[in-house]
């Protein structure tokens, strides 16, 4: 019963655009301006998806649970349901079902929206293992550390950087797959082999990751600076901030390939 | 923009015999009603026991999957990021137990259920059932004394046929197997399964219920039937009710089940949520509430892979059956020869995983219209199905649990719905589809080892995957970008590059990133002139270096608008109509000076038109429009070189003259690599 459905790049000429460069061989970067003109106005809108908002709030409201006494019934606080002693997965999984709380009955759900919420629980898992170096050994008090440290402004700059580095390589991959994946195997198509497309893929994340510094900076003195000022992180405050960073990521990415 | 809502007026309350717009009337009984359920083998005594709410279930049920399948969803999500893929379903529907399907904790379980399952979004109004019709309506009764113990989900794929083995012929188990015969080809298949299964059984035969759903023609609009499984599953729960159980069961494949994204384009639920686990357990929820007792929705196969599956039914001695199990999902493709498509995600699962169990000799390789390993798969959605479910397999088998995590954050809605702790629950998701991958690329290896004399040989067909995997003639990492192609293919060396590549060109300026442009006539003419700075081309000779022989060269010149003697004619009429002008001034004939003035406006426009800068024009010709035909063809390369390289666009147009001669003259020469 596990029938999935994949879909096709419209024939409008921006997309078909996007289509001749892949196919013709563009590099990542120019695959990336491409597909962020293509789809802008669409990405415009985006600081309007209620899930990447709420998505990008719960992750400010880690780092300031952790470095209260109960990280649990901090979290609970901030609308995460989590046990009295919280796992790293039950932590993302507490953040995800929150996201989904505030999109009650599918009410403005988008594909967007969908990205959002995994790669926020992608940026905790890879911000909490990463000192840990496994995600089966970490403890409770793992977590906590983990979280708190994310506090600082560099922290927070590298935090925000991995959501949105996944959230944009997401982003694109939602366009650029339905195009790559059918261009294997021929000579006279864009990737020979999976391996070439594998590779292809890389240079994406990669540049992706590069584009994601833009907020690096940017998110770390934000969250220091709205933190101190208003005695906290209201979800007013991460939609102008998803604002302002989504409008950023989108010019960087724009410039990429010049 | 929001999606409009959609109304779907059920039973009693579709007043209106027509469906319009975004109002659907379904009539599911009377005179030639919409929706027709028929239920066949149910015992006349176990249907005594089916309550008023069980009803009314099945009927909520089937009204929401035919409405399913009534209201498109939207495009391919590109333009609107899904939006339209999410419809709102607003649903009135007359029940039998009214106080009930009101209650709070009923609706909202039914309405997070659902919109969980299909993503879209529910409102129900419930209303009382004036002359609801008889649930025996819905019924072909049997003489069976058959009281099943278990109630089993069965579609008749490898999954389900795996479950039914080990219930009916390991377990001996007496089970009810609850069908939905969704298409009148899969009748034989089913019905030779029927009669392997009983000839196998240990314990009593199992009781098969078929349910038909026979709506009208014009209701089946949108194949993807995400809520497919609440209707199975409602007459299972409804079937258990019947015979005093408290469970139902599922038999899918961990993998299926939990369904991670095979292609990054699939977000949500274009990846079916049929057996997910929150899906399960909001319907044990819900049906908890309908029966009034605790209730249980169990898939047991959660931890096994496909190719587990396969291999507990040939040690169950059941290999035989496994040739008329059907889990293509292109069910109008299907052939007697060919019932299996081999190119939809169930297709290609399935024969990963009976190559992978080493059952490959108990079905037919013709039962795929296309050969996994080696068969030719069209461009388009077939190709893409293949490659983004062996690259996910590929990426899976060597990452670690961080990195596993790191890659599919939609664990995150999987874990708390296992039972165990999330992070136990989180390794065996992991373990699992780490066995999965690794059993895909086994088969991969072992294909290649087979057919290496004709992979090496290059004779497997383009499009093959064994071709997608390992293509000989490419030496080292092909690795993509217009960069790298170039490397493979002779890279063009420097920092300021124009050279044709395909179809397209690659340019590069300054030493800044190759960029690829897609064809353009204006970057031949751009070629040429970077080929020569400072020459000053004629257009004729720039078209003959371009097209060859094919040039289509100015043949005439349209001459001055004005010559010598045209000059000379209209400067004495001028001076004629000043003098005479003068003269009816003086007379006062204001009726004459009128017409003498318009004259003279019009010799004077005359004269503006053809004369510029002291010069008279030259007439429209060939050569006035091949100037403009080129110049604008090298304007548009300028355009398309800004969008990627505005430095290299604003440096070629500075720097060359367009007009009825062409140069490119820059003050300092670049090394161009063309």
């Amino acid at each position: 019963m596990g029938h999935t459905r994949l879909g096709d790049i419209p024939r409008t000429r921006k997309w078909q655009e996007v289509v001749s460069l892949i196919s013709g061989g563009a590099g990542a970067p120019q695959v990336a301006n491409g597909v962020i003109r293509a789809a802008e106005q669409g990405l415009q809108l985006a600081t309007e998806h209620k899930a990447l908002v709420e998505a990008f709030w719960l992750l400010t409201q880690l780092p300031l649970a952790a470095k209260t006494r109960d990280l649990a019934a901090a979290l609970r606080e901030r609308g995460l349901n989590v046990s009295s002693d919280p796992g790293l997965m039950d932590v993302v999984a507490a953040l995800s079902e929150a996201v989904d709380a505030r999109l009650p009955n599918n009410s403005g759900r988008t594909d967007l929206g969908e990205m959002a919420q995994a790669a926020a629980s992608e940026a905790i898992v890879q911000v909490v293992t990463e000192k840990t170096q496994s995600l089966f050994g970490t403890t409770p008090e793992d977590v906590k550390a983990g979280l708190a440290g994310l506090g600082t402004v560099k922290q927070f700059g590298l935090f925000a950087k991995q959501f949105y580095a996944r959230l944009t390589e997401k982003v694109l991959q939602y366009y650029v797959s339905r195009v790559t994946a059918g261009a294997v195997g021929g000579q006279e198509l864009r990737f020979q082999t999976l391996a070439s497309k594998a590779e292809f893929d890389k240079a994406l994340n990669l540049h992706c990751r590069e584009a994601s510094k833009i907020v690096e900076a940017f998110a770390g003195e934000w969250f220091s600076k709205t933190k101190w000022e208003n005695q906290g992180i209201s979800r007013d405050d991460a939609v102008r901030f998803s604002h302002v960073a989504m409008q950023k990521m989108v010019a960087e990415l724009k410039a990429g390939a010049r | 923009m929001t999606p409009a809502t959609k109304t779907i007026l059920c039973g009693e309350a579709a007043t209106s015999k027509r469906t319009h717009g975004s109002t659907l009337c379904l009539r599911n009984a009377g005179k030639n009603p919409d929706i027709h359920l028929q239920i066949d083998d149910i015992s006349r005594a176990l249907m005594t026991n089916l309550p008023h709410q069980m009803v009314d279930l099945i009927e909520i049920a089937a009204f929401v999957y035919v409405a399913d399948q009534f209201f498109p969803r939207g495009g391919s999500g590109v333009e609107d990021m899904g939006a339209n893929w999410r419809r709102p379903l607003h649903f009135e529907i007359p029940v039998r137990w009214l106080d009930f399907w009101r209650r709070d904790d009923v609706t909202t379980a039914l309405r997070e259920t659902l919109s969980f399952l299909s993503e879209d979004e529910y409102e129900f109004t419930f209303r009382r059932y004036e002359k609801p019709p008889p649930i025996d309506g819905y019924l072909n009764l049997a003489d069976t004394d058959t009281r099943p113990e278990q109630v089993v989900l069965f579609s008749g794929g490898l999954d389900s046929l795996g479950g039914a083995v080990e219930e009916i012929v390991a377990a001996g188990r007496p089970v009810a197997l609850v069908h939905h015969q969704a298409t009148t080809k899969l009748i034989n298949r089913h019905r030779m399964l029927r009669d392997m299964l009983d000839e196998r059984a240990k314990g009593p035969r199992p009781l098969y219920v078929t349910v038909r759903i026979n709506k009208k023609k014009n209701l089946n609009h949108e194949y993807t039937q995400r809520t497919r499984s609440f209707l199975y599953a409602s007459l299972a729960a409804s079937i258990a009710g019947m015979c005093g159980l408290h469970c139902i069961r599922f038999y899918e494949n961990g993998t299926v089940s939990l369904n991670l994204p095979i292609a990054r384009e699939v977000v949500g639920a274009k990846a079916t949520r049929t057996t997910h686990p929150r899906v399960l357990a909001g319907f044990a929820q819900l049906f908890s509430l309908v029966t009034d007792s605790s209730f249980s929705v169990e898939n047991g196969f959660l931890w096994k892979t496909k190719e587990d599956v396969i291999r507990g039914i040939v040690d169950a001695g059941c290999s035989g059956m496994i040739e008329w199990s059907t889990s293509c999902a292109h069910t109008w493709e299907m052939t007697n020869q060919h019932p299996h498509c081999g190119t939809c995600s169930q297709c290609i699962d399935r024969r990963f995983a009976i190559l992978a169990a080493g059952a490959g000799n108990f079905e037919r390789t013709e039962s795929y219209a296309v050969d996994l390993l080696a068969g030719p798969r069209p461009e388009g959605e077939a190709r893409t199905m293949l490659a983004s479910y062996v690259e996910v397999a590929s990426q899976v088998s060597t990452m670690t649990e961080m990195e596993f995590f790191m890659r599919f954050g939609e664990v995150a809605r999987i874990v708390r719905h296992l039972g165990g702790s999330a992070d136990e629950s989180a390794r065996k998701i992991y373990d699992l589809h780490r066995r999965h991958a690794q059993s895909i690329l086994r088969v991969i290896d072992e294909g290649l080892a087979i057919r290496a004399s004709q992979v090496r040989s290059r004779s497997l067909p383009e499009g093959s995957l064994l071709r997608m995997v390992h293509d000989p003639s490419i030496t080292g990492a092909a690795v993509a970008p217009a960069a790298a192609v170039e490397a493979v293919r002779g890279d063009p060396d420097g920092d300021y590059v124009l050279r044709r590549r395909g179809d397209g060109w690659l340019f590069r300026f300054a030493g800044h990133e190759l960029v690829w442009l897609k064809p353009m006539i204006g970057y031949c003419y751009i070629c040429e002139l970077l080929r020569f700075p400072g020459k000053r081309f004629t257009l004729s000779e720039l078209l003959i270096v371009v097209h060859g022989s094919r040039a289509m060269l100015p043949l005439g010149d349209g001459a001055e608008l004005l010559d010598g003697q045209a000059r000379v004619a209209y400067k004495q009429r001028l001076s004629e109509l000043d003098e005479e002008i003068e003269a009816m001034r003086a007379n006062n004939d204001l009726g004459a000076l009128e017409g003498l003035q318009a004259e003279r406006e019009q010799v004077q426009s005359e004269i503006k038109k053809a004369w510029f800068r002291k010069r008279s024009k030259r007439g429209n010709s060939d050569l006035n429009r091949v100037r403009n035909s080129v110049s604008n063809a090298i304007r548009r390369a300028y355009q398309g070189i800004q969008a990627y390289e505005p430095d290299g666009a604003q440096h070629l147009s500075s720097t060359t003259s367009l007009g009825f001669n062409v140069i490119y003259n820059p003050a300092e020469r670049l090394p161009w690599s063309l």
